[in-house]
């Protein structure tokens, strides 16, 4: 019998993270452990049946506050010009998109990607009553609350407790060490993984310390968790279930990035390296619905130019790398890509060469079910909030356009309240 | 709620628990003295007026690094772009020198400091005004803040509420250097309101933005690293703040908030979460607060009352905390006996943990608890383990810590009579688990030492293993 729960099982026994815990607390640890795994194995196999060809969300944070007016240029604004005499990136240089926008130079693959319908930027992305704090404004992004509302859950960790089934670790997947608050759920799922081998344990396992294995654990003496442990239950019934989810998800995604042969090459660059990271997965036929990447570095107070390029630049062959890869495994049809960043910067340049915080700025979006071209107005250089953008669109939208397309849930079940999906978004 | 325990009832393990939490856990012979000096004793010890020697008498890196900026910034005027970049990856490279030789320094005070107390204090406060070298960018500034928590951490609250208002890493950390009477930068009035003294919800938007005209003009003198008020930027008129109405300066704003007894009640919580590792009740709440703020917000006295309460050794607060990534690191470095590892590895494993020492991640520091324990932090945590125990059965240990002195497993084990399998399982098991070891974790103990035998390589895989189980991330 094919009875996969049984390989996650033996697999567990010989090659276990916590093989000592396995040993430590038998039979009591051993079987809360099964129990969640059999979980765990139930759902890795619901997910898989709601569809291996079901659609996948990558998101790419940029953090720090990326320069809208300098990532998309509105170059016939004459305003543009006098608020940046340092800065602007002039006229002939820009990779046109519309007769009065055009995208840093260093964006040429993206341009690319737009010519070839498969990129979009929505312009003047933001919300009302803009925070200029790094942290509460990227948790006003990640939690996809009004700005003088808080929540303890995250968007996507409310798309988990409504709308997947199943207690697969894996069904969202934040490269790194930390979880983003937008993955806080009353059930959180998810694992934070910086890279292929940051779950494999050197611990030295002995079999000879596990017993016999399989012995007995068919049987119907399986204590069942206390619900999710996030919830309730004591610190160390979590801290083992995040073992388990480390130990499920090792496995997982040591078979998901054996399998994967691609031959493209990415840049040298940390979103490169996380980027081919989630290429090997999905290709691997991991049951993965979210994947989670980011960038730092776009706080440019200071000396913006050579930073800012740079960082466009890496963005922009990550990026490209990426999609190239992703039509080559044939899964281009499945993925939709989403760049955010928790503010844009200020209009007018500063005294050292740099921008302070911001409000509104572009969001790209790549991929499966992606309108190409120029989406939401460019924002208004004539009529500014304290020197600040005016937003001309809600991030809710895009997040329900996202949710209700590609996620297949009413968006409303997940944000709380109705937001016009972009339409940028297809089926 | 803050009953005493009763003398009677101290105990080897309950001594365990207040040496883990007051501070950083010690060897077992350790742990025998202290509980040798009786309950109140050992809290005295542990609350000992005398004041810690700082990390450093002096920092004497400052100055050189100033003259390569001034170079770098000439050179850009001149237009020599080869030059500029040279000279400014000198200044990141120097710059993250002096960073690394902060962290070393307070990672191996923590490891080997008598004042236990003071270190973790320290550790609280950094946390609690939580400020990053990312913006600050001084090292130096780092360390001056980090000598105020531990000159002012176990004193009175307001004077170090004060202290940091004054401190050069917090006035730029939260743009008071740019805040002046014409323009009053309200990051630090909000955050002192909200994440420093009373918690959300307990002040208005008004009074953030008094609060704010009171701490303008709040300089730093670059050079010297000392506080000044500029006249010139100060806002000396008259403020509205919370029912009061005077000419409020920075530290009359810091009085009027401490008549609040919100102030109390939020602290309070704090300190007491920090300790003992679990939520007061809303009544417990209240009560600690009101001790607190009655007692002048003296944290020395406040501390007493909490390492002599009964409810401090209840169970369900004895070995359910979960350690910290610092905690974890420096717990192990001593009940292992065994240096921190070298500062540039002990910074990618709290890096990759998730608590990088002068670097939390926003001005609300570390979420703690729960959040701590990630996919990839409990299998890193597993295999940092086996470096510290300088196990070599493991694939792939960090190269770089050969330059470092491993323990030495035979002391592991020097205890009376732990001449046998079940004893030096014992001894183990108890060195790194504390007098409450339960038998799995001694059975697991024994059962490794059985198939790797008792020499030091045994040793050093038998302690791998205990520190790799769920049970080992708590304390």
């Amino acid at each position: 019998m094919n009875n996969p729960s049984l390989h996650t099982r033996r697999h567990f026994l010989k090659n276990s993270l916590l093989g000592g815990a396995v040993a430590l607390t038998l039979p009591g640890f051993i079987h809360r452990t099964f129990a969640a795994l059999d979980d765990a194995a139930t759902g890795a196999l619901t997910q898989i049946a709601t569809g291996k060809d079901s659609s996948i969300l990558v998101i790419i944070q940029l953090a720090g506050g990326n320069d809208g007016l300098n990532t998309v240029i509105p170059f016939e604004d004459s305003g543009y010009f006098s608020a940046r005499p340092n800065l602007a990136i002039k006229k002939n240089q820009v990779l046109t998109v519309s007769d009065a926008i055009g995208l840093n130079p260093r964006l040429s693959e993206f341009r690319r990607m737009m010519q070839d319908g498969e990129g979009a930027v929505v312009q003047g992305v933001g919300y009302p009553n803009p925070n200029r704090s790094h942290f509460r404004s990227m948790e006003i992004w990640q939690t996809g609350m009004d700005s003088d509302k808080t929540s303890t859950t995250g968007w996507l960790g409310r798309y988990f407790d409504n709308c997947c089934e199943g207690e697969d670790p894996a069904v969202a997947v934040s490269i790194g060490e930390r979880m983003p608050q937008a993955f806080s759920a009353k059930s959180p799922r998810g694992i934070a993984v910086r890279n292929p081998d940051a779950l494999k344990s050197r611990v030295n396992t002995d079999e000879s310390m596990m017993g016999e294995e399989d012995h007995g654990m068919d049987g119907g003496s399986i204590e069942m968790l206390d619900g999710r442990l996030q919830g309730g239950g004591t610190s160390l019934d979590f801290i083992r279930r995040v073992a388990l989810d480390a130990e499920v998800a090792s496995d997982q995604i040591a078979k998901a990035t054996a399998k994967y042969k691609g031959g493209v090459e990415y840049p040298q660059s940390g979103l490169g390296r996380d980027l081919r990271f989630v290429s090997q997965m999905i290709a691997g036929g991991m049951s993965t619905r979210i994947y989670y990447a980011g960038m730092g570095g776009f706080d440019t107070h200071a000396n913006q130019v050579t930073t800012h390029d740079r960082l466009l630049g890496d963005f922009d062959s990550a990026l490209s790398a990426f999609i190239k890869d992703l039509k080559e495994q044939g899964n281009f049809d499945r993925v939709t890509i989403m760049t955010f960043s928790e503010f844009g910067r200020r209009v007018k340049e500063n005294a050292s060469g740099g921008t302070d915080h911001g409000t509104a700025a572009p969001v790209f979006l790549a991929g499966a079910g992606i309108k190409p071209g120029l989406f939401g107005e460019a924002p208004d250089l004539a009529d500014l909030d304290q020197g600040d953008l005016r937003f001309s669109t809600d991030f809710r939208r895009i997040y329900a356009g996202l949710l209700e397309s590609r996620l297949n849930v009413r968006h409303e079940q997940v944000l709380g309240a109705r937001f016009a999906p972009l339409e940028v978004i297809g089926a | 709620m803050l009953e005493p325990l009763a003398p009677r009832d101290w105990s080897i393990p309950l001594a365990y628990h207040l040496l883990v939490r007051a501070g950083f856990g010690g060897t077992p012979s350790e742990l025998a003295a202290f509980h040798q000096l009786g309950l109140e004793a050992a809290v005295d010890l542990l609350l000992s007026k005398t004041a810690p020697a700082p990390l450093f008498e002096e920092w004497t890196e400052t100055e050189s690094l100033r003259a390569t900026e001034q170079a770098a910034r000439e050179s850009r005027r001149s237009g020599d772009i080869k030059e500029t970049q040279r000279l400014s990856i000198e200044v990141q490279k120097e710059r993250r020198r002096q960073t690394l030789a902060l962290r070393d320094a307070w990672l191996n005070r923590m490891v080997t400091t008598e004042q236990r107390v003071c270190e973790k204090l320290t550790l609280f406060w950094h946390g609690h005004f939580a400020t990053s070298i990312q913006k600050v960018k001084e090292a130096e500034w780092m360390w001056l803040q980090n000598e105020t928590f531990r000159s002012h951490g176990i004193g009175t609250f307001g004077d170090l509420a004060k202290a940091v208002s004054r401190d050069p890493a917090m006035i730029r950390w939260l743009d008071l250097e740019r805040s002046s009477a014409t323009a009053p930068n309200e990051n630090f009035a909000r955050e002192l309101l909200e994440l420093f003294t009373l918690g959300e919800g307990h002040y208005s938007e008004a009074d953030i933005k008094e609060a704010a005209r009171a701490f303008t003009g709040y300089r730093t003198d670059r050079d010297s690293g000392k506080f000044r008020l500029s006249p010139v930027f100060h806002d000396a008129g008259q403020k509205a703040f919370m029912g009061e109405s005077a000419a409020f300066d920075g530290d009359g704003i810091v009085d009027v908030i401490l008549e609040n007894r919100q102030c109390g009640r939020f602290l309070g919580r704090r300190i007491w979460e920090f300790f003992a590792g679990i939520e007061p009740t809303p009544q417990f709440e209240k009560l600690l607060g009101d001790t607190f703020k009655q007692g002048d917000y003296e944290v020395r006295p406040f501390l007493k009352r909490i390492f002599l309460s009964k409810l401090f050794y209840s169970p369900r607060l004895v070995s359910a905390q979960i350690k910290s990534p610092v905690q974890w690191l420096v717990q192990a470095c001593r009940s292992l006996e065994v240096a921190p590892p070298p500062p540039r590895i002990a910074g990618t494993w709290l890096e990759n943990l998730g608590q990088q020492l002068f670097a939390p991640p926003n001005v609300r520091g570390w979420e703690g608890g729960r959040s701590w324990m990630s996919a990839s932090t409990i299998t890193a945590r597993a295999n940092y383990a086996g470096d510290l125990v300088g196990t070599s059965r493991g694939s792939r240990p960090d190269k770089r810590m050969k330059f470092w002195a491993p323990a030495d497993p035979t002391r592991w084990t020097e205890v009376v009579g732990a001449d046998g399998v079940d004893a030096k399982a014992r001894a183990l098991a108890v060195r790194l688990y504390g007098p409450l070891a339960s038998a799995d974790v001694i059975a697991l103990a024994e059962s490794s030492l059985r198939n790797h035998g008792t020499d030091p390589d045994g040793l050093r895989s038998c302690a791998h293993a205990l520190m790799a189980t769920p049970e080992y991330q708590l304390t």
